[in-house]
């Protein structure tokens, strides 16, 4: 009898074709008439697996740049377009994404993917090559602290400043003694985890925390933690996850009453906003880092109308950050008045930029840009199909930075 | 644990299992009677939940919608995999399994870039039928209705494939071309018509599986890999082709990963007991607990 087995090969092989996921890629291209030449800059990201979403938004903002700033004359006088490819957040995709982009299609700046898994791979592969590397979604501290390289720029409150944040918001709430966490198992949910846990302990010493789970992004079944927070009756939990990830926990604990039975802090993306609409709990203690329905200022006004009539959606943190990024990059390359990494970055590092969260600086010593992160308690916005902060704080990003002494022994010595 | 915190553990191990048996179920079937380890099995799954909720889409109340995409999409889907059988994999039978798993995980690109440009990148959700939503109270516990329809939803399946391959023609035609496709051939069994009607049949299965899981998780582009790996575990440990093995492979995996992720020191390491389990299931018994060795 014949019964169906795998040969050796197959065993091996198989594993490692699970494990890498989907790819697809392109090029794009804007409008405009008199330019010396084309230039491409590189932007691999999540556009397939369990963050599309954010991959696709931090895309769009980008694209959105690029255009407008084509059709203001372009970099240099050269046309910009944008070769993108997908990493489906796993980092060796993004590492042949990014050898590709820059060492067979010649992109003059590469563009951070969502993962930091996936930074963290491909912020080497810029060094070695000398290409400006602006990151503006993911946003591990390691990045510009211990993997520090002269030609990364962060325009995204990095894990440092976010946990930060939301600790100094939680922790002030002396009525939260019981903390529970829940991050995603890879490097941005852990550092942020750690950099919350450090700076609640400043806050509030009385606070404890009583339990800590890291499900792996793209996690599908969240029961067994939603059972286990329960039983263990914390007073708040402190949540990273995200995306896909936190729209399956949001689905899976409503019919638990959970938002009702625990407070519950979380990443509040407009993306994951826009996915649950109103079955986003309300009475969440949130934090964002770039909320388009909180940012005051003209510039992001107006860029929320177009982006609007452009894509027919809400623009999210990654929109908002991405159209940062570029206009960052596209800045100091026009004053530079040259694409060669050192002369961009020169325009880049110490020097303020105008973006539609406001002015900003990026730090010398880490190239960490002063952004801010919001703050605030989910409620029912008449004026949107999904909940808002009520009140959104803007935490200076100024007060959020790792004090320089720190960075400093963190980083590489050379 | 409290006894209520056992409750609870069990019944979230049992949801979990009856989705995976749905998805591993079919992915089995077809590696048993086709001999095709099929990679784009998960791609179907996800077509099936994207399919879901643009049919529930249409109409404002849920249950129409759903009660269809639980008929329309598995169709759907089952005609989509006669075209993969037909198209590619008719090709590649007696061919070295490699040849199969590259052309089917080709498959996989080419569902993951058309479901992104068809359907876009955004999460999806969608709401469960009415009589379907919010708790049942269970003495002191609450569970979510929809979890105990999965449950029910994957017992009903079990018996219904139960019945198809012990009790009608085409079972026993499948069950023979899982012991010995080369005998079938000889008996006279159209095998071609066979096996497009089996590979039919696992993706509606697995079309299956994602209609169900539409309205307990975010539908999005992920959910196609993250579903395989776990599939093909359960699979190897039941023992490929065998149904009776998908059930307790999906079992085993199910509450050791809910018991798992329970105890604190265990919770780190629970993700990857679905993976230890597999490897010592495939040093102790490659042909799997239900499956038989292969003798020539």
């Amino acid at each position: 009898m014949n019964w169906p087995t795998l040969s050796k090969r197959v065993l091996v092989v198989l594993p490692a074709l699970l494990l890498v996921a989907s790819a697809c890629g392109g090029t794009t291209t804007s409008g405009g008439t008199t330019f010396k030449g084309t230039k491409k800059v590189g932007l691999s990201t999540s556009l397939t697996g369990s963050v599309a979403s954010y991959g696709q938004a931090g895309l769009n903002g980008i694209q959105m740049a690029i255009d407008e700033v084509n059709n203001k004359g372009g970099v240099n006088g050269y046309k910009i377009e944008l070769d993108q490819a997908d990493d489906a957040a796993v980092a060796s995709r993004g590492t042949d994404n990014a050898k590709r982009l820059i060492l067979e299609d010649k992109v003059v700046a590469l563009f951070g993917a969502v993962s930091s898994g996936v930074c963290l791979a491909e912020s080497p592969i810029a060094k070695q090559n000398s290409i400006p590397f602006i990151t503006f979604t993911c946003n591990d501290f390691n990045l510009t602290t211990t993997k520090f390289q002269p030609y990364i720029a962060s325009v995204v409150p990095n894990t440092y400043m976010e946990g930060r944040a939301i600790a100094n918001y939680l922790g002030a709430q002396t009525k939260y003694k019981k903390y529970y966490i829940i991050a995603p198992d890879y490097s941005f949910g852990h550092t942020e985890a750690d950099a919350f846990k450090a700076r609640l302990k400043e806050i509030n010493p009385s606070a404890t925390i009583i339990g800590e789970d890291y499900p792996k992004l793209g996690a599908t079944d969240y029961t067994s933690y939603i059972n286990k927070i329960l039983a263990a009756q914390p007073d708040i939990v402190y949540s990273n996850i995200y995306s896909g990830d936190l729209v399956t926990f949001v689905t899976q604990a409503t019919p638990f009453d959970f938002f009702n039975k625990v407070s519950f802090s979380t990443l509040t993306s407009t993306d994951d906003l826009q996915t649950l609409g109103k079955s986003f709990p309300t009475n969440l203690l949130g934090y964002a880092r770039a909320p388009f329905y909180a940012i005051d200022t003209p510039e992001n006004k107006d860029f929320v109308q177009r982006y609007q009539a452009r894509f027919l959606k809400f623009p999210s943190e990654w929109a908002i950050m991405g159209y940062d990024a570029y206009n960052l990059w596209a800045n100091a390359a026009n004053k530079a008045g040259d694409f060669a990494a050192d002369k961009v970055m020169a325009k880049i590092v110490g020097q303020p930029f105008k973006g539609l969260r406001g002015t900003f600086t990026i730090r010398t010593i880490d190239h960490q840009a002063d952004v801010p992160e919001w703050v605030g308690v989910t409620a029912a916005n008449p004026a949107y199909p999904f909940p808002t902060f009520a009140t959104a704080t803007l935490v200076p990003g100024a007060s959020l930075l790792m004090p320089e002494t720190d960075v400093k022994k963190l980083q590489p010595a050379s | 644990m409290s006894s209520s915190t056992v409750a609870l553990t069990v019944l979230a191990g049992l949801s979990a299992a009856s989705v995976l048996f749905l998805v591993a179920s079919g992915l089995s079937l077809v590696f048993g009677a086709l001999r095709v380890i099929n990679m784009a099995h998960g791609s179907l799954y996800m077509v099936g939940a994207f399919l879901t909720t643009a049919i529930v889409g249409v109409f404002s109340q849920p249950t129409i919608g759903f009660v269809l995409a639980l008929v329309l999409a598995p169709v759907a889907v089952a005609l989509i995999g006669a075209l993969i059988e037909v198209l590619v994999l008719r090709r590649l039978y007696g061919r070295e399994h490699l040849l199969q798993l590259l052309a089917t995980y080709a498959l996989v690109l080419v569902f993951a870039g058309g479901v992104r440009i068809v359907f876009g990148s955004q999460n999806r959700i969608i709401r469960p039928p009415d009589f379907l939503t919010g708790g049942v109270s269970l003495g002191t516990l609450t569970f979510p209705t929809y979890k105990l329809f999965l449950m029910f939803a994957a017992l009903v399946v079990a018996a219904g494939l139960y019945v198809l391959l012990y009790r009608t023609t085409l079972g026993r035609n499948v069950r023979a071309a899982v012991a010995d496709p080369e005998l079938l051939n000889a008996s006279g069994v159209n095998v071609a018509r066979l096996f497009t009607t089996v590979f039919m049949i696992g993706a509606g299965l697995a079309a299956l599986g994602g209609v169900l899981i539409s309205p307990d998780q975010a539908v999005g582009l992920g959910m196609d890999t993250d579903v395989l790996v776990a599939a093909f575990a359960i699979s190897v440990i039941g023992g490929l082709g065998s149904l009776t093995g998908s059930f307790v492979g999906a079992l085993i995996v199910g509450l050791a990963t809910s018991f798992g992720i329970m105890f604190p020191q265990t919770s780190r390491w629970s993700l990857a007991f679905i993976f230890v389990l597999m490897a010592v299931v495939l040093m102790i018994r490659p042909w799997g607990l239900f499956g038989r060795p292969e003798t020539s």
